[in-house]
C-alpha cells in the first residue's frame, strides 16, 4: 500500500462523514459540496482507491477549488447491477461485463427522460491469463495444459459471477479460432478444464483467495487481478498469456435517474470523462488492465511484454449475448459439461 | 354485531389478543416471506417449476444435501447424545470450559467456520497435505463439506438432550439394575426413550440446519456440479445467475422436505409427552 | 441370615454418614431402618442393593458376600418416588426384571407371573395403562410388583409411603404388612415415621448420626429405650431436671422413688413419658409433685393436660377421657401428679456396636 493515496482517501470518507446531510439537492448545481456515488465492481477497487479517485479529486480540485467527496461500494459487477436496477442510487457504475451494462441499459436508467442516448461505454480493457505459483513448476503454456491430468484448476463459477464468464469465453474463443471455429472443440476443451476444476468460488476475488491458500496450480483469472495479488500478498505469482486469449471490455456508465436526484451532473460527467484522460487510462494500465488505445495484436501495452499474444475480441466471437446464450443459456453448453464428465475421479 | 358480550372475561380478551399478536407476528415473519417464495416458485407455472427440478444438477445437488442432511441428523444423534452424556455423568477438570466451547459453533458466523476449516485442512496445511497424501483429501471434496456440516450443526442435539438428561430421575436407571439390567439394556430400554424426544428435536434441527447450510460450506466444497454441489450453493448459483425461478423451486423443496421431516418428529415427539 | 451388615463406614466428603454400622435381619422378618433424616438410613439401603459403595465394611446376603454389582445382587428396591418406568405400561413395568433374565422365560411363563402379581397388588384391571394414570398409591404398588416379580432374595423399601398422603400411607402399610406375611421375603425398608415402624416392623433399627442407638422389637424399645434420642424419637416425652425431681414430695418409707437418681446438682436426663403420670385429688403416699392444671384439651378417647409444676417446670399428661370426667377436673385447679415410670439416663447412651436381634 502506498501511504499517500491511501490517505487521500481516508481524507475524502472523512470529509463524506463530516458533509453528513449536506446532500441535500440544490436546484442549481453547487459545484462546492458535490458528492459521487461510485458503485465500482470489486475488480477496480485498488485502482479506484489508490488512483483514480485521489487522481480525480485532484483534477476537480485545480478547476473548481473544492475536493468533490465521494461515496463508494464494491462487490461484484452481478449484485452491483442487481442492487442498481432495484434502487441503489449510485451515480456511476464501473462493471466488468457487458452483459451486465446491458441489463442497466434495459431497464431505462441509463438515459435522461426524453433522450436516446446515455453516457456510457468501455472504461478499461483487460485480458485473460492463467496464474501460476512461482516458478511455473507445472510448466503451464497454454490453455490444453489445464486439461492435463497432473493440474488442478481455480475458476470462479460462471454461473454465479457474470464478470468471470469472460474466462470462459477465452478458453471457448482460444479453442474455437484455433480450430476454424469449431464448436466441438471449444467444447471439448472447456469439458477438458472443467475435469480439472478443483474448486468453483463465487466470485473471482475468492478463486484468487483460495489459488493464494494453496488451493490447485493454475488459476484463470484477469491480468488485472492477478496483478493485485501479487502486490496483496508479495509473491511472484507468474502470469501466463496463451497464444490466444480475450480481451476483456470493461464497461462503466452513468446512472441518469441517479445524478437528476442527486443534481450532481457536473462531477459525475466530468468523472466519467476523467477516465478517458491519459492520467487515468495509465493508472489502469499500472494496475494491470490495458489502455483502451491497446488493440487487439498489440499486447505490449501489458505488463509481460514478452509473451506473445494473439489477442481476440468479444465480437470476433459473436458478442456478448450470443455466446452468453450459446453458454450459459437454457441450452447452453455449460451444465452439459458435467453430465457429460460425471463419474470422474478428484480432481486436483 | 350480536349483542353478547364481545368476550366473556377480560381473560378471555387477553388470550385472544396475545394469541392474535403472536400468530400475526408468526404470519409477518415467517409465512408472508414463505409465502413470497411460493409464488415466485410457481408463478410461471407448474410446468416451468417441473422443469427446474427436473434438472439433472439440481437433482444431484438436492439428493446430495438430502443425503448430507440425514447422515448429520443421526451422527448428531450419536455422539450429541453420548457428549451430554459425558457432560452430564462424568466430572473432569476443563468441564466448564468444555460446556462452553459447545455453544461456539453458534456464535462463529458459519463461513468463519468453513475459513478456520480451509486453514486447518486446506490445500496449503500441514493437516490437509497428510490427508491427501492418504487419500483422504478433504477441502473440496464432500468428506471435506461433512466436516463443515459437522461444526456448525454439533451444538444441536447435545443442547437438547443435556438439560433433560440432567432433570432425569436417576431413580428409573437405578431401579433397572436392581431388576437385573445391564448398562446397556438400562440405556436403551429406560434411558433412551425418557431421552427419545430431546434426540429427535436436536437431530430435526441439525437435519434442518444441514440442509439450508450455505456458508460454512462455502468455502470447503468447490462447489462442484454433480460432484460437491449442495442445493443451497445450487440455489445460490442460480441466484446470482438471474434463474430466480430455478432458486425459488430448488428452495421450495428443501422447505417442504424440512417441513415435512419437523412435521414428523414433532409428531414422534408429542406421543412420547403423553407418557408424562 | 437374610441380610448381614458389619462395620460398614461411609463419608460424603467431611460427613460421616455412616459410622461403623452393623447388624442383622434374620431370613423371613420385616425390619425398619428409623431415623430422622440425614441419619443415614437411606444409605445403608442403597449400600445393600449395590447402588452406593461403602468406604470399608461388608454387606452379606443370605450367607453370600455380596460384592457383585447391583444387577445381581438379586434385591428387590422399593423407591420413594416409585421410580417406575414411565413409557412402559403397567405389564411391561412388572414383566421388566423377568425380560432381562438369561435365559429370558417363556412368553406363557412371563404372563402367568405378572397376572399373579397384578392379582397380589390388586391391578390386575390396570395392567395397559402408564404410570402416569395411576394413583400414587397405585403406583408404589406396581413399584412393589415390579420388585418382587424376580423373586428376590431380599426386599429393600427406602421410604415407601413417604410421598403418599396420610389415609393412602395407613391402608398401604397395613396391606404391606399382610403381603409380607404371605410372602415372608426378607424385607428392610426405611422410614422417618415411628408410628409406621411400629405398625409394620418386627423389629426396629433406630439410627441416629450415622450410628445405631438401639435395636430390638417395637415394645421392647418403646418400654426400655437405651439412650435419650431413642427416648424422644419414640413419642411424645416429658424432660425433667433433676432438682424437679428431687423436690418432689415423697415419702420414702412408704414408696421408694422407682428409678435411682443421682443427688443434687448430678448430671441425668430424667423422661417420664405423658401417659406414665397419673393425677391424683390427694397426696396418696406414692411420690407426687404438687401442679396446678393450665389447660385441659380433649383428644377423643384421650384427654391432655398442661400442669406447671410449683417450681415452675411444664408438664405434658395423658390420660383417659373417663379417667378425667370420674377426677372432675377443671383447669386452675391444684392436684397431685404422680410419676409411674421414670427413665433416667446417667451419662450418654452406651455404644452399642454388635447388636443382634
Amino acid at each position: 500500500m502506498m501511504p499517500s493515496p491511501a490517505e487521500s482517501w481516508m481524507r475524502a470518507t472523512v470529509a463524506v462523514v463530516l458533509s453528513g446531510c449536506a446532500q441535500a439537492s440544490s436546484k442549481p448545481e453547487d459545484v462546492r459540496e458535490m458528492t459521487l456515488r461510485i458503485a465500482a465492481a470489486s475488480g477496480f477497487r485498488d485502482v479506484c482507491r489508490l488512483r483514480l479517485l485521489p487522481g480525480f479529486a485532484d483534477h476537480w480540485k485545480a478547476r473548481h477549488g473544492v475536493r468533490p467527496k465521494f461515496e463508494e461500494s464494491y462487490a461484484s459487477s452481478g449484485s452491483l447491477t442487481r442492487s442498481i436496477d432495484s434502487g441503489f442510487d449510485a451515480d456511476v457504475a464501473l462493471l466488468m461485463s457487458v452483459g451486465d451494462l446491458d441489463r442497466l441499459a434495459k431497464s431505462n436508467i441509463l438515459r435522461q427522460a426524453g433522450s436516446r442516448s446515455s453516457i456510457s461505454g468501455i472504461i478499461a480493457r483487460g485480458r485473460v491469463v492463467i496464474g501460476v505459483r512461482p516458478g511455473n513448476p507445472k510448466q503451464i503454456r497454454s490453455w490444453d495444459d489445464l486439461a492435463r491430468d497432473d493440474v488442478g484448476v481455480i475458476l470462479a463459477d460462471p454461473r454465479v459471477s457474470g464478470g468471470s464468464r469472460w474466462n470462459i469465453f477465452a478458453i471457448w474463443g482460444a479453442a474455437q479460432l484455433r480450430d476454424d471455429g469449431s464448436t466441438a472443440s471449444a467444447r471439448d476443451l472447456l469439458a477438458g478444464i472443467t475435469r480439472r476444476v478443483v474448486t468453483f468460488e463465487s466470485s473471482s476475488r475468492l478463486s484468487l483467495a483460495a489459488f493464494a491458500r494453496g488451493a490447485g496450480d493454475t488459476v484463470v483469472t484477469a491480468e488485472s487481478e492477478l496483478h493485485s495479488l501479487r502486490t496483496r500478498t508479495g509473491v511472484a505469482y507468474e502470469t501466463v498469456v496463451p497464444a490466444r486469449t480475450l480481451r476483456m471490455d470493461l464497461p462503466g456508465c452513468l446512472i441518469e435517474v441517479s445524478v437528476e436526484k442527486h443534481g450532481n451532473r457536473a462531477v459525475a460527467e466530468e468523472f466519467f470523462a476523467y477516465l478517458n484522460e491519459p492520467e487515468a487510462q495509465a493508472a489502469f494500465q499500472e494496475f494491470g488492465f490495458a489502455a483502451m488505445e491497446v488493440e487487439a495484436e498489440a499486447p505490449t501495452r501489458f505488463d509481460t511484454p514478452t509473451a506473445k499474444s494473439s489477442l481476440f475480441t468479444i465480437e470476433e466471437l459473436g458478442g456478448w449475448p450470443r455466446l452468453n446464450d450459446e453458454i450459459f443459456g437454457e441450452t447452453g453448453v455449460w451444465d452439459g459439461l458435467f453430465i457429460a464428465s460425471n463419474g470422474r475421479g478428484t480432481a486436483r | 354485531m350480536s349483542q353478547k358480550p364481545a368476550f366473556k372475561s377480560s381473560a378471555d380478551a387477553v388470550t385472544l389478543l396475545t394469541r392474535g399478536a403472536s400468530l400475526s407476528y408468526l404470519g409477518v415473519v415467517l409465512l408472508l416471506p414463505l409465502a413470497a417464495l411460493g409464488f415466485e416458485a410457481l408463478r410461471p407455472g407448474p410446468r416451468v417449476f417441473f422443469e427446474a427440478l427436473s434438472d439433472p444438477l439440481a437433482r444431484y445437488a438436492l439428493g446430495l444435501s438430502f443425503t448430507l442432511a440425514l447422515a448429520m441428523a443421526v451422527v448428531n444423534a450419536v455422539i450429541g447424545t453420548a457428549t451430554a452424556w459425558v457432560l452430564v455423568h462424568r466430572d473432569f477438570p476443563g468441564k466448564a470450559l468444555m460446556n462452553s466451547l459447545i455453544d461456539l459453533p453458534f456464535a462463529v458466523p458459519t463461513v468463519v467456520a468453513g475459513l478456520m476449516l480451509v486453514a486447518l485442512y486446506g490445500p496449503s496445511s500441514t493437516m490437509g497435505l497428510l490427508l491427501e497424501r492418504n487419500g483422504v483429501p478433504l477441502i473440496y471434496h464432500r468428506p471435506g463439506v461433512a466436516v463443515a456440516l459437522l461444526f456448525v450443526t454439533y451444538p444441536f442435539v447435545i443442547r437438547s438432550v443435556q438439560p433433560v438428561w440432567l432433570e432425569l430421575d436417576p431413580a428409573e436407571e437405578e431401579a433397572a439394575a436392581t431388576l437385573g439390567a445391564n448398562h446397556w439394556t438400562t440405556f436403551f430400554a429406560v434411558t433412551l426413550p425418557a431421552l427419545r424426544p430431546a434426540v429427535l428435536s436436536g437431530a430435526a434441527l441439525a437435519f434442518s440446519r444441514a440442509l439450508g447450510e450455505f456458508g460454512g460450506i462455502s468455502l470447503v466444497a468447490g462447489n462442484r456440479p454433480l460432484d460437491t454441489q449442495t442445493a443451497s450453493l445450487y440455489v445460490y448459483g442460480a441466484i446470482e445467475g438471474d434463474r430466480t425461478q430455478v432458486a425459488a423451486a430448488v428452495s421450495i423443496v428443501l422447505l417442504a422436505a424440512s417441513f415435512a421431516v419437523l412435521l414428523i418428529l414433532n409428531s414422534l415427539q408429542n406421543n412420547a409427552v403423553k407418557l408424562d | 441370615m437374610g441380610i448381614s451388615v458389619r462395620r460398614l463406614s461411609k463419608s460424603f466428603g467431611a460427613y460421616h454418614a455412616l459410622d461403623c454400622v452393623s447388624f442383622e435381619v434374620p431370613e423371613g422378618q420385616l425390619v425398619a431402618l428409623l431415623g430422622p433424616s440425614g441419619s443415614g438410613k437411606s444409605t445403608i439401603l442403597r449400600i445393600i442393593a449395590g447402588l452406593e459403595s461403602a468406604d470399608s465394611g461388608e454387606v452379606q446376603l443370605t450367607g453370600a458376600d455380596a460384592e457383585a454389582p447391583t444387577r445381581n445382587r438379586g434385591v428387590g428396591f422399593v423407591f420413594q418416588h416409585y421410580a417406575l418406568f414411565r413409557h412402559m405400561t403397567v405389564r411391561k413395568n412388572i414383566a421388566f426384571g423377568l425380560e432381562v433374565r438369561r435365559p429370558r422365560p417363556s412368553r406363557n411363563e412371563l404372563r402367568r407371573r405378572v397376572d399373579e402379581l397384578l392379582n397380589l397388588v390388586q391391578l390386575t384391571g390396570h395392567a395397559d395403562r402408564y404410570p402416569s394414570h395411576l394413583s400414587g398409591g397405585q403406583r408404589q404398588r406396581v413399584a412393589l410388583a415390579r420388585a418382587l416379580a424376580p423373586r428376590p432374595k431380599v426386599l429393600l423399601l427406602d421410604e415407601p409411603f413417604g410421598a403418599l398422603d396420610a389415609r393412602v400411607r395407613e391402608e398401604l402399610r397395613t396391606w404391606l404388612r399382610r403381603l409380607h406375611d404371605e410372602a415372608h421375603v426378607t424385607s428392610l425398608f426405611v422410614t422417618h415415621d415411628q408410628q409406621e415402624a411400629f405398625e409394620v416392623a418386627d423389629q426396629i433399627i433406630v439410627l441416629n448420626r450415622g450410628k445405631i442407638e438401639q435395636i430390638g422389637p417395637p415394645q421392647e424399645l418403646y418400654e426400655r429405650p437405651a439412650s435419650p434420642f431413642v427416648t424422644e424419637f419414640l413419642g411424645a416425652v416429658n424432660l425433667l431436671r433433676v432438682e424437679t425431681v428431687l423436690g418432689m414430695n415423697v415419702q420414702y418409707d412408704e414408696a421408694p422413688l422407682p428409678v435411682e437418681i443421682p443427688g443434687p446438682h448430678g448430671m441425668a436426663a430424667i423422661y417420664v413419658r405423658p401417659h406414665d403420670l397419673d393425677i391424683t385429688r390427694q397426696a396418696d403416699g406414692r411420690p407426687a409433685w404438687r401442679a396446678r392444671i393450665r389447660r385441659i384439651t380433649p383428644l377423643g378417647g384421650l384427654t391432655r393436660l398442661d400442669l406447671t409444676l410449683h417450681d415452675g417446670a411444664n408438664l405434658h399428661v395423658e390420660l383417659t377421657s373417663d379417667r378425667v370426667r370420674a377426677l372432675a377436673l377443671n383447669a386452675g385447679e391444684d392436684v397431685f401428679v404422680a410419676p409411674r415410670d421414670l427413665k433416667v439416663f446417667h451419662q450418654p447412651s452406651p455404644f452399642v456396636e454388635n447388636y443382634v436381634i
